[in-house]
């Protein structure tokens, strides 16, 4: 007798151990003794001892169907007692008794269908990590999962101003709801899944409070510069978003100042959001370094963020820690470093643009002068 | 006869042929001890009845709520406005120009008519009722009766297995729901769908001056599969799908979808997988097993409910009450 094994080739010490770790996972497990008993190696007396203690346990269910011992047709839920009750068949059971097919069950968390990603970047960036990371969704999944790069392109000054916040919430709305329309023509189940980092957090965040007819399914924030006192109660009470998992890096040293700069911003990434949200940390990371190395994405993808989004009851491998308190800091202090921040950037573009017309003098009067 | 033979014997003849759980349900609603085999229904029955706590009207009633609900074939069909308007409005006036107006809003029939016979027509609820009733000898193994030992005749082995014969009452109906634009047609679980279009065509004739069912437009089952798996993949409706076959609309062949379990076959990460990479544009549902979620009181039964995309039919196997199976194709009916 070989000590079982599991499909990765792990050895186990006993068929209790193998049994206990394929019960480790998520999802349903669903066996019969003598399929327990080949792929565990143990006879099949003791497999059927072994399955009926993890009933008495409660770790397993017993889930006996019946079948038409003449022509097979399933017999559950037909509440047949005398004879099949398909009508190609008709066999009396007296003549033929039905045959019990005896499985050993845990239901376990139920699977959930991805449609497709959105996916938004931040604003000092022009995204390149959503190219990756839509490449690793593509990798993932057996199927296809449509992954939308949605880019507004970097937007340093324009951030500053309301209307221009705004107007780029408004295009997302737009896009959001486009891309909406095209993916149920295709066919694409349900609601789609946004991943959104930085700025774009904001963007989404607020795109979902301003219009009611837009809905999502599950949103991870990475580095979010949404306030932390904002209503995501009220968004999932009005379904439109499912779940919220607000991944906090520990190391960010611009979400803290964004409320400074960025007009109803606030540091919801690193201080977390009461409930409806889940916070969980990652230690030491910087603002971007979710996606830096790609590894590391890829890391994070697979062992933080998917294990949220697989299932109907969303896993956390992260502890979920507690959001913290937030004080909006003061109206006057807001506008002072706000007007800082504008006269910094209006200073750094009249330079810009004063050696940029230098620049051009000088060829011209080199032109001039080859003339 | 007065009422209170008749009484006892619609309990006899249709009464005790129907599913225990139901008739607990109408001996607890009139507080009548109810027991636990049919004797014992019979009996209670039987004194309430001379005892006068329970009156022949009471359970007309109740046979008309549950007599052939459940056990049956269920077409839908979409009702065209200018009809729903004429059932809403002129039904009566039409049965009583008709060959049937005895019937309008008639008490349930006792009868066990030889041929399938119309024994109702009413308006009741915004629903028009159509009810044929046919009187059938069906025949159970009853192996205790069986010639033993085999007969050996010309070198030949022999053996004779008994069935033993008895009498059970079809109920076929139409209901019109003119709210809802929709019509339904039940015809009993024992017959053969192979037999179904002439049966509708020939209730369809007869019931022709009242409504005609023949402008309407029959459901297609097979669109709904794919809609209502689409909404149980989602977990928006309390059904399991336990045995989906899809097939492709070239005509090249099928896909099976089975859960060897007593959930969902969507249960599995695998398969739900597979299933979502299906376009349902290019596939029809030929067939389907779904599980309704019913909910009575605090339990909840699996109530097994087969699509069939040959003749776009609905099957149900299990006896239920009326409300019940109108739970179930209120259901369907928002994806055909």
């Amino acid at each position: 007798m070989s000590a079982p094994q599991s499909a990765t080739g792990e050895r186990f010490n006993s068929a209790g151990e193998y049994l206990r770790q394929r019960l480790a996972h998520v999802g349903l497990y669903s066996t019969t003794a003598e399929e327990f008993a080949s792929t565990a190696g143990i006879p099949l007396v003791n497999a059927r001892v072994l399955l009926d203690k993890f009933v008495n346990e409660h770790e397993l269910e017993r889930d006996e169907q019946q079948v038409c011992g003449a022509c097979k047709f399933d017999l559950s839920g037909t509440g047949a007692t005398t004879k099949c009750p398909n009508p190609d068949c008709g066999v009396a059971f007296h003549d033929r008794t039905p045959l019990t097919i005896l499985r050993y069950t845990r239901l376990g968390n139920r699977p959930r269908l991805i449609p497709w990603f959105l996916v938004v970047h931040g604003m000092n960036t022009r995204g390149e990590w959503q190219e990756s990371l839509a490449w690793q969704i593509g990798r993932t999944y057996g199927r296809m999962v449509p992954v939308s790069i949605y880019k507004y392109g970097k937007i340093r000054p324009g951030i500053l101003f309301v209307t221009r916040q705004r107007q780029l919430m408004r295009q997302l709305t737009k896009k959001m709801k486009t891309l909406s329309q095209q993916s149920e023509s295709a066919g694409l189940y349900g609601r789609p899944d946004v991943i959104a980092h930085s700025f774009g957090t904001w963007l989404v965040a607020n795109a979902l409070l301003n219009d009611k007819s837009l809905i999502i399914g599950r949103l991870i924030l990475l580095g979010a510069v949404v306030q932390p006192d904002f209503p995501w109660q009220d968004l999932v009470r009005r379904g439109q978003v499912e779940y919220i998992l607000n991944h906090e890096a520990t190391g960010d040293r611009w979400v803290p100042l964004a409320c400074y700069a960025i007009p109803t911003s606030g540091p919801g990434g690193t201080r977390g959001f009461p409930l409806p949200v889940s916070n969980i940390q990652t230690p030491g990371l910087g603002h971007s370094d979710y996606f830096n190395p790609e590894s590391r994405m890829i890391d994070l993808f697979t062992n933080v963020w998917r294990p949220f989004l697989s299932w109907t009851e969303p896993q956390f491998s992260l502890e979920l820690v507690s959001s913290q308190e937030w004080k909006r800091p003061w109206w006057i202090t807001r506008k002072v470093t706000w007007l800082l921040a504008f006269v910094i950037i209006v200073f750094v573009m009249m330079l810009s643009l004063t050696v940029l017309g230098l620049g051009f003098f000088e060829l011209w009067r080199l032109i001039e002068q080859m003339a | 006869m007065n009422d209170i033979r008749k009484a006892q014997r619609l309990v006899d003849e249709i009464i005790l042929s129907q599913k225990n759980m139901y008739i607990k349900e109408l001996l607890r609603n009139h507080n009548i001890p109810a027991g636990a085999t049919k004797s014992q229904f019979k009996e209670h029955l039987d004194t309430a009845i001379s005892e006068g706590t329970i009156t022949l009207d009471d359970l007309k009633k109740w046979v008309e709520e549950t007599e052939g609900w459940g056990d049956e074939h269920i077409y839908l069909y979409r009702v065209p406005k200018r009809i729903c308007a004429e059932v809403s409005t002129s039904a009566e006036a039409r049965v009583m120009r008709g060959n049937f107006g005895h019937l309008w809003n008639a008490a349930p029939s006792i009868a066990f008519p030889s041929k399938r016979k119309l024994t109702g027509v009413g308006l009741a609820d915004d629903e028009l009722r159509f009810v044929w009733h046919q009187g059938a000898i069906l025949e159970e193994r009853a192996p205790e009766k069986d010639i033993e030992p085999r007969e050996e005749y010309d070198g030949e082995t022999y053996s004779y297995k008994a069935y033993r014969h008895f009498g059970l009452r079809n109920v076929t109906r139409i209901v019109v729901r003119p709210a809802q634009k929709l019509a339904a047609v039940f015809l009993p679980g024992s017959s053969e769908p192979a037999g179904h279009g002439v049966e509708r065509a020939s209730i369809a004739a007869e019931i022709a001056e009242v409504f005609r069912l023949n402008d309407c437009t029959l459901c297609s089952v097979e669109d709904a599969i794919p809609r209502i798996e689409k909404e149980v993949i989602q977990a928006k409706v309390p059904l399991q799908t336990r045995h989906t076959r899809l097939s492709d609309k070239g005509g090249a062949g099928y896909i099976e979808f089975v859960s060897t379990t007593k959930a969902s076959y969507t249960q599995s990460t695998n398969l739900l997988e597979v299933r979502s990479a299906v376009r349902d544009s290019a596939f029809t549902g030929t067939g389907a097993n779904f599980y309704f979620k019913l909910k009575t009181g605090e339990k909840t039964r699996d109530i097994r409910v087969n699509l069939y995309a040959d003749f776009q039919r609905i099957r149900l196997f299990v006896k239920l009450s009326r409300d019940e199976v109108w739970q179930i194709l209120d259901l369907i009916a928002r994806f055909v």
